[in-house]
């Protein structure tokens, strides 16, 4: 004899968990690309770290006049190394991209440069670095959003939110002038 | 935008069955022709040619590939700008590793990507598409490359290609070859004696009847008109490849523009050489290719979508394929859904462009270029500028099916009413 009492509620039971399961899965899945996009933006932030002194070097001995400039690309990249969470990290950012874009308003009034293949060359990193926090950053934001869509809609969301899945935060563009269309060319 | 890849899959697998079971039939027909009785050893055969090429393509197929068309691996130091565009354009459609590049001593504009997966795929590009693109289209291009590795067409595209080139090697046993012969000047057919025989055999088949009868002038037929029609089976899946394709590479450049440019300078530039496509790689691959046959849609087609995109945001996979329908009137069903649902996509991040002046000062060196070396187009920068101010120009702009483009007077309210100058057909879509 078969007793349904038991088997029916034991295969709504099963299914629930499975339920549960696949989505608590999908949800741990997309949230570890959202760490994994934030890292590649990271990695970016960091070549540009690196990048700004040897820059710096490079156009020193053209630029002898502009120590307030060099000074606000220094400050403005010391205190983007040193932030410490995310949302800070993303405000210092954008001001380094700032004074990065200043100072190379300044460059272009040493036409010199360009006849430097060093300096060619880093520019052209600089370019492709800014391009690629641009680019690490538009997927970041991609994913964030499909991360927080999942997290809000149902029936995913009594998981998240029993689980404590946190709502993950955009990369805005905070200055004005970081808003307007990077100009990261050196020629004219 | 994850699930870009699964709605082409089935379209897809259908593609290849037919032409796996095309190729099979033609296998044995050949066999039944030289050998009579032996039609399966020659199925058998084909068979085993097959799977001995797709096993060799699918582990060294790009390797082959590239071989073929003269690619060479590059390092980031020998083409940093070419290198970074890559990297930017992997970083932007989350793709990990970054593909190895290729650069293909050619000046023919153009690129392709290969490999069989995205751990091993590559992008080549010709030196004639570094050339001929500026940063902005190069990345355009890029980006289109990579939506082909992301969407796995890569394996696909070279598979059926293989399948392709079978059918085609089994039938060009049956096809004359008429050349002139070099001492007596004479017209020779070589390779009449194979038609002979299959069509003996096509009358005995005719002549018994019946279901096996039937297979065999299936067969006969298939070894005649198999190659085209594997051509149009594989064209028409390709095609609809490329629409993806540029549907991708926009939303991850966020600047349809760039791609759009790009494929009008590269038609440009190829229009004036002698060689128009490359040698050795399979026309699918490439970003634009040779009319014949359409691997391709019309170029015209695609840019228009492209453009008509340039101005949206938010940039989406759905606001690409609105623009399609508006474009070309079908609708696109071999979009996937789960792609569209996507509204928002490209709300946050800004767009990077060049600027217009950059823009102006390009296509003037293009328009100067055109005028002292290319007498035979007159009248071309008057054409090219109006051409252009019709596309910026918020006046509605028809394109016709037979490429022309019908500016809208302002007192026609549907294009309905509108007949093309060009074609005389009914103006088929608006942009």
């Amino acid at each position: 004899m078969v007793d349904w009492s038991i088997i029916i509620p034991g295969a709504l039971g099963a299914l629930l968990f499975l339920s549960l399961m696949a989505s608590y899965n999908g949800l741990i899945r997309i949230k570890n690309l959202v760490e994994n996009s934030w890292n590649q933006i990271d990695v970016q932030l960091k070549r540009r770290h690196d990048l700004i002194p040897n820059l710096m070097e490079c156009v020193k001995g053209y630029m002898k006049h502009e120590d307030g400039i060099f000074a606000k690309v220094a400050q403005a990249r010391n205190l983007a190394q040193n932030a410490q969470n995310r949302s800070d990290k993303m405000e210092a950012e954008g001001q380094l991209t700032g004074a990065l874009m200043s100072f190379i308003s300044v460059v272009e009034a040493y036409p010199e440069l360009k006849a430097n293949q060093n300096f060619m060359v880093l520019q052209e990193e600089l370019k492709s670095t800014e391009n690629k926090i641009g680019f690490a950053r538009q997927y970041y934001n991609d994913v964030v959003m499909d991360y927080n869509n999942k997290r809000e809609s149902f029936p995913t969301m009594f998981i998240a939110s029993f689980c404590h899945f946190a709502e993950e935060a955009y990369w805005q563009i905070q200055a004005v002038d970081e808003r307007m269309v990077p100009k990261v060319s050196f020629s004219n | 935008m994850f699930e870009l890849t699964q709605k082409n899959l089935n379209r897809s697998l259908a593609v290849a069955g037919a032409m796996f079971w095309m190729l099979l039939l033609m296998g044995y027909v050949t066999g039944e022709i030289f050998f009579p009785g032996h039609g399966l050893e020659g199925m058998g055969l084909a068979f085993v040619a097959f799977s001995f090429l797709c096993i060799m393509t699918y582990y060294e197929g790009s390797t082959l590939l590239l071989r073929a068309a003269g690619g060479k691996a590059i390092e980031k130091k020998h083409s940093p700008e070419l290198f970074n565009v890559v990297e930017e354009m992997a970083i932007a459609a989350g793709l990990s590793p970054i593909p190895k590049v290729y650069i293909i001593k050619s000046d023919i504009p153009n690129a392709f990507a290969t490999g069989r997966s995205p751990e091993t795929a590559a992008i080549a590009v010709t030196e004639g598409l570094f050339d001929t693109c500026n940063r902005d289209q190069l990345q355009g291009v890029i980006a289109h490359e990579i939506a082909h590795i992301k969407h796995h067409d890569i394996l696909y595209m070279t598979v059926l290609s293989v399948m392709m080139a079978s059918i085609g090697h089994i039938g060009s046993i049956f096809r004359p070859q008429v050349y002139r012969d070099r001492w007596t000047g004479r017209r020779r057919v070589v390779g009449g004696a194979p038609i002979r025989m299959a069509a003996s055999r096509l009358q005995t088949a005719l002549k018994a009847g019946g279901a096996g009868s039937l297979i065999m002038v299936v067969g006969i037929l298939l070894l005649f008109v198999g190659p085209l029609l594997a051509k149009i089976l594989y064209f028409a899946g390709s095609r609809t490849r490329e629409f993806l394709a540029d549907a991708a590479a926009a939303v991850y450049t966020r600047n349809p523009s760039s791609l759009a440019d790009a494929l009008e300078e590269i038609s440009r530039k190829t229009a004036t050489l002698h060689h128009k496509s490359l040698p050795g790689i399979p026309k699918a691959l490439l970003i634009v290719g040779p009319a014949l046959f359409h691997t391709h849609p019309p170029l015209e087609e695609r840019t228009a979508i492209l453009r008509k995109l340039a101005g949206e945001r938010p940039l989406s996979y759905r606001g690409y394929a609105d623009a399609y329908t508006d474009v070309t009137g079908k609708s696109p069903s071999f979009f996937p859904s789960q792609a569209l649902e996507d509204l928002t996509v490209g709300t946050i991040a800004p767009a990077q462009s060049t600027s217009s002046k950059q823009k102006q000062v390009h296509q003037k060196k293009v328009d100067d270029f055109v005028e002292e070396n290319m007498p035979w187009v007159p009248g071309y920068r008057v054409r090219r500028s109006s051409d252009s101010k019709m596309m910026e120009d918020t006046t509605k702009v028809a394109n016709c099916r037979c490429g022309a483009k019908v500016q809208i007077p302002p007192h026609v309210s549907s294009i309905l009413d509108l007949a093309c100058p060009n074609c005389h057909q009914p103006v088929y879509s608006t942009t």
